[in-house]
């Protein structure tokens, strides 16, 4: 295969690109219609060359580097496991593009790989540097910013041209579990191939990078328009609530963006706000249209990627699980029974014993009793936030999204409380 | 070059220019907020956005470059829509304070606010929650207000390569903070104000309140220049001195005043009192930055430049060759008039030379300085007591100025101020200088606590008395001499008694003592009369042969002159031209308003040179350009510790050593710490080289001009 691992000696697609003059190997990557892998899957790789080539301008640098939207770094793997392939082919584009320098952004995840990249720099006369963390699109106006896995690609092209096929590297995991290995696989199976899924496999919905879909998205083709974006296949099962996991995207793009664009920081914000309150049992009607209406304006407002495809959980989500989300607005319910907020918590008054241990661990405050009377939950100020629950030795306190039995109203001994 | 159309109207543009310059240069408004004229695009805020024919979606023009055939409209529905999206997310964490805002009515954000019409209703506000941060000097930073445009951050980057400033997050909230959240005196700050200046909010303001107070900006920014009386170009000159280039920091000085060493020796320094950096830690040693650069002045770059205009053949005398009347003879002279200077006493200099006391300016510094003057052709006439000026018209002066400052001291109504052994300070500081007898005995008190107060005091020590006693009505803290003097006064051996009332001079055919009481308050009422409470049986004696008084003085000028007198017996003169009631006849410098600085007669000089020049025909500009005009660096960089870096002080001779003789006891800023000192500098005035914000208001009226 050809973006995870190399078949010839470091130099070889260099020396070969070199061979072709700059005209006739940009004609190449126009002929093959080599797209940049990632977010930005929509740019031709010659283009981007071709903008500075039809100015004067010269490109100031050629840039390696993830997708500033991608904290899953699974794509890492392709500078891990093929480090001469990516640097080759960042050298390629700095020879066709005119660039004299070649900078590999890493992200502090992985800052090990400098040893490596430095040392497969060698086989080449190029300056070039490593720096941490983001991509700071402001400060890069002038140069161009490639893909690990373009380069990779770009490397392989150029090794042999004409067994070259478009491939790309995914991974799948279940929400909450770690990655599984990386896999290379060739642009045309769907996504059930790929992550090796059936429809029985208890799935409710899958994220593909940011995008959310449902089970229907199993026969969806993986192509190179295809937002793979960093290659991560989530799998999410029945009891996942599409709200509770909007909100948490949405917390994410918060925690990674800069916060100087104004729609990645605010929208973000607002975007996570309003999730927050719909699975707090507050969210309001208009909620809905807020959120796509900035969610839309998210997609083009903003400078890099986090803030490009910052709203894309929310937008889908709505979309492919509408009626999930609304039934917490509109019906007060949440339909995967996750949502603590839209649960009742209450004391068994014929199991609680009175020993008051509930009441300690409460902080809303909210538990009233003595010893060896059955204690009471106020439900005004309950959280359900369950600490309660855990530390019930009796098994007492009980969670449900049904109706509440009968309770007593107030301050009763143990072994007092008449049902009737 | 390239072709670029804006709603319609075609534009020549450069190429590659931002899309919205080309807009704003060419009366186009389009609402923008993070951008500004003099820092890098940051295309944040999506305010500037416009439609690009052929382009899907909307465009931030500021990052927009002008190529060729580029066809942009500035408003759309869908424009309008998302324009009004972008302030209302970034008003949602903004509070709704704006009445009570100190920005209300210069807030950029408000006018965008008020030209948009949006609100954040829609949005989910929040209280950001931040403190807001008065600990730092001069500036308040109140992250709450911040809408987050980084212009503070790129001018401390960009304009001032200081980098202080830079982006923050806590508990999800982007700010804009220092490192570690430091203060900005442990942040290495330079204190030069460009991201107050460049903060279109309330957020990064000036703790001086620069628009509420009746001053204009300028003034309260650049404090040294504008307290200055003769606006002396302060921040100019010190970097000249930090450079190094010491003549060229003469040169500026001497733009202003004629007498730099002058003033570096005895200056009453309103620049370094009212120095901001004095809110950092202490006030530059603005005066011995002065005195250092004209002691180092070498003349070559003031000399060649000066003007002299071509004779006008008008003739002006000048009573009195006090600072006033030496610098208006002098501007008078360049103007092409010619200037003669009738002086009462025997040497030009007047309280310079027959005033201060040489210790504290020695007499040929002056002399030095007042040379000068001369050597522009202005004529001395020495022992030229002039009774009444208007003789002088009738023997053919074209005009007269009256400068002839205030000689005469006062005494207090006092019981025994008649007996022998009672002198004044004028007449005993003029004796000490010349040289003559002063008729001072052992022990001295000396009445007043202002400079000329110590003075007196420190000279009657200088000339042998045993005992100086020098008494005041004011508290310690509230003297009005300089603390200096105060110190080196007490260190000379000068008794002090502050807060005294003066009860009596004692004694029946000489002085024998005086009568003190103390003082419990002290203070003025409405007609400027002293009110004084006094300690019940606090009285007690000073033994003294010899009373000196020592407050205040008045013009030595009498009715039978022939010019109108006001308060205080100084002459009366009109407002802002100088001129007296007889035609022709003109007065400047203390005489006009009472015992004041030096560099105030300079400036008064200076404004009498202007007023009679165009009373003579003349244009009255007498600005001359002596120092080379040269842009600032405003890339000022960081330096490490700034904040920290202590005022550095003259070396001040020994006490003991002092009390031999007159000769000079400071000694002025060393070699070693000229740089270091000057380097101190805010350099406040760099801020005023940043462009202002222009609003949509600007545009409208523009428009309308057009019309």
């Amino acid at each position: 295969m050809s973006i995870l691992k190399r078949n010839y000696p470091p130099a070889t697609a260099l020396i070969n690109a070199k061979k072709l003059g700059k005209n006739k190997a940009i004609e190449l990557v126009k002929a093959i219609g080599l797209r940049e892998y990632g977010v930005y899957n929509n740019r031709f790789v010659a283009d981007e060359w071709g903008d500075f080539e039809s100015g004067s301008q010269k490109p100031e640098k050629i840039l390696g580097a993830l997708n500033n939207s991608d904290t899953e770094y699974m794509l890492l793997e392709v500078i891990r496991e093929n480090t001469s392939a990516v640097i080759e082919g960042l050298a390629i584009a700095a020879y066709l593009s005119g660039a004299n320098a070649v900078e590999v952004v890493l992200p502090y995840e992985g800052k090990d790989l400098t040893e490596k990249v430095c040392e497969a720099f060698k086989d080449f006369d190029l300056a070039f540097s490593i720096s941490y963390g983001m991509v700071n699109v402001r400060a890069v106006g002038n140069s161009i910013i490639h893909h690990f896995e373009t380069s990779a690609a770009i490397t392989a092209l150029f090794e042999d041209s004409c067994s070259y096929m478009k491939t790309a590297v995914a991974a799948v995991k279940k929400y909450g579990d770690t990655i599984d290995k990386a896999v290379e696989f060739p642009y045309g199976k769907t996504i059930a191939e790929i992550a090796g899924i059936d429809e029985n496999a208890g799935i409710k919905a899958i994220a593909v990078g940011s995008t959310l879909y449902g089970v229907s998205a199993f026969s969806l083709v993986v192509d190179e328009v295809f937002p793979l974006e960093n290659g991560v296949i989530t799998l999410y099962d029945s009891k996942c609530c599409i709200a509770d996991q909007a909100e948490k995207a949405a917390l994410e793009v918060r925690k990674t963006g800069c916060g100087k664009c104004t729609f990645c920081r605010e929208g973000a914000i607002q975007i996570h706000t309003m999730f927050k309150n719909i699975t707090g049992a507050k969210g309001k009607a208009t909620d809905i249209g807020m959120i796509k209406e900035i969610g839309e304006a998210m997609r083009f407002s903003s400078l890099c990627s986090i803030g490009l495809t910052g709203a894309n959980f929310a937008l889908s989500s709505l979309q492919s699980f509408g009626d999930e989300v609304e039934a917490h607005i509109r019906r007060k319910k949440c339909p995967a029974e996750s949502c603590s907020a839209f649960m009742n918590v209450y004391i068994a008054p014929s199991i609680c014993d009175g020993c008051g241990d509930c009441l300690d661990v409460c902080e809303a405050d909210c538990i009233e009793g003595k010893p060896g009377f059955i204690h009471m939950i106020d439900e005004f100020d309950c959280t359900k936030c369950g600490k309660c629950i855990e530390v019930c030795r009796q098994k007492a306190i009980i969670k449900t999204k049904g109706r509440i039995p009968k309770l007593p109203e107030r301050l009763t001994r143990v072994g007092k409380f008449n049902k009737r | 070059m390239a072709t670029i159309t804006i709603d319609g109207i075609r534009l020549e543009v450069q190429d590659n220019k931002s899309v919205l310059d080309c807009a704003l240069e060419a009366g186009i408004y389009i609402p923008h907020l993070c951008h500004h004229p003099d820092l890098s695009e940051h295309g944040s805020c999506r305010l500037c956005i416009v439609d690009v024919e052929g382009e899907e979606n909307v465009v931030a023009s500021c990052i927009l470059r002008a190529k060729e055939g580029l066809n942009i409209r500035t408003n759309s529905e869908r424009i309008g829509k998302l324009r009004n999206l972008a302030l209302e997310l970034l008003l949602a964490g903004h509070p709704e304070d704006c009445s009570t805002c100190p920005k209300y009515g210069n807030c950029e954000l408000q006018t965008l606010i008020q030209y948009m019409g949006a609100t954040n209703s829609r949005m989910r506000a929040r209280i950001k929650g931040f403190k807001s941060e008065e600990r730092n000097p001069l500036f308040i930073h109140d992250m709450n207000r911040c809408v987050l445009c980084g212009r503070c951050v790129r001018a401390c980057g960009e304009l001032r390569e200081v980098s202080v400033l830079q982006y923050n997050k806590k508990e999800l909230e982007t700010y804009v903070g220092t490192v570690h959240d430091k203060l900005l005196k442990d942040a290495d700050c330079r204190f030069c104000g460009a991201c107050a200046e460049v903060c279109p909010t309330g957020t990064i303001r000036d703790k001086t309140q620069l628009l509420s107070s009746s001053s204009s900006k300028e003034e309260a920014l650049v404090p040294c220049r504008a307290q200055c009386p003769a606006h002396t170009d302060v921040p100019r000159y010190i970097r000249y001195v930090k450079e190094g280039k010491f003549s060229e920091a003469a040169a500026v000085i001497r733009e202003k005043a004629p007498f730099p060493m002058v003033l570096g020796y005895i200056c009453n320094h309103l620049c370094e009192l009212h120095c901001r950096r004095k809110e950092v830690n202490d006030a530059l040693s603005i005066r011995n930055i002065k005195r250092y650069a004209a002691e180092n002045d070498y003349g070559k770059i003031w000399n060649e430049k000066g003007k002299q205009l071509p004779s006008t053949g008008k003739k002006v005398a000048v009573v009195g060759a006090g600072p006033a009347g030496l610098t208006a003879a002098y501007y008078l002279r360049k103007q092409g008039h010619e200037v003669t200077i009738k002086e009462a006493l025997p040497k030009a200099g007047g309280m310079l030379q027959y005033g201060i006391p040489s210790y504290r300016l020695p007499r040929e510094v002056v002399e030095k300085e007042t040379s000068v003057i001369f050597d522009t052709g202005v004529k001395l006439e020495t022992d030229a007591k002039v009774g009444k000026p208007e003789e002088l018209l009738k023997e053919g002066y074209d005009a007269v100025l009256v400068a002839i400052g205030t000689h005469k001291g006062v005494k207090l109504p006092l019981e025994g101020n008649e007996l022998p052994g009672v002198i004044i300070n004028t007449d005993f500081l003029r004796a000490a200088s010349m040289g003559k007898e002063t008729g001072i005995g052992k022990k001295v008190v000396v009445l007043g606590g202002g400079n000329v107060a110590f003075d007196c005091a420190r000279t009657a020590k200088r000339l042998g008395a045993e005992e100086v006693h020098l008494a005041c009505l004011e508290a310690r803290e509230k003297m009005l001499s300089d603390r200096e003097e105060i110190h080196q006064g007490e260190e000379e051996g000068v008794k002090l008694h502050s807060g005294r009332a003066f009860e009596k001079i004692t004694g029946t055919d000489r002085v024998t003592g005086v009568t003190f009481s103390e003082i419990e308050s002290f203070t003025f009422d409405e007609n400027r009369r002293a009110i004084i409470a006094k300690k019940e049986n606090s009285e007690y004696t000073v033994e003294a042969d010899t009373v000196i008084f020592a407050v205040g003085q008045r013009p030595d000028i009498l009715e039978t002159a022939g010019i109108e007198l006001g308060r205080g017996n100084t002459v009366a003169v009109g407002e802002g031209n100088l001129a007296t009631k007889v035609s022709g006849i003109f007065a400047a410098g203390d005489v006009v308003y009472g015992t004041n600085s030096v560099i105030k007669a300079i400036a008064s000089g200076r404004d009498a040179a202007s007023e009679i020049d165009k009373f003579l025909g003349g244009d009255g500009d007498i600005s001359e350009v002596l120092a080379p005009k040269e842009a600032p660096n405003s890339c000022i960089g960081k330096i490490e510790g700034f904040g920290y870096k202590q005022r550095k002080e003259s070396k001040v001779a020994e006490a003991s050593d002092r009390l031999n003789s007159f000769s000079l006891i400071n000694f002025g800023i060393c070699d070693e710490d000229i740089c270091g000192e000057s380097e101190r500098c805010l350099q406040c005035d760099l801020r005023l080289q940043i462009s202002p914000p222009r609003l949509w208001g600007d545009y409208s009226s523009e428009d309308k001009g057009a019309e």
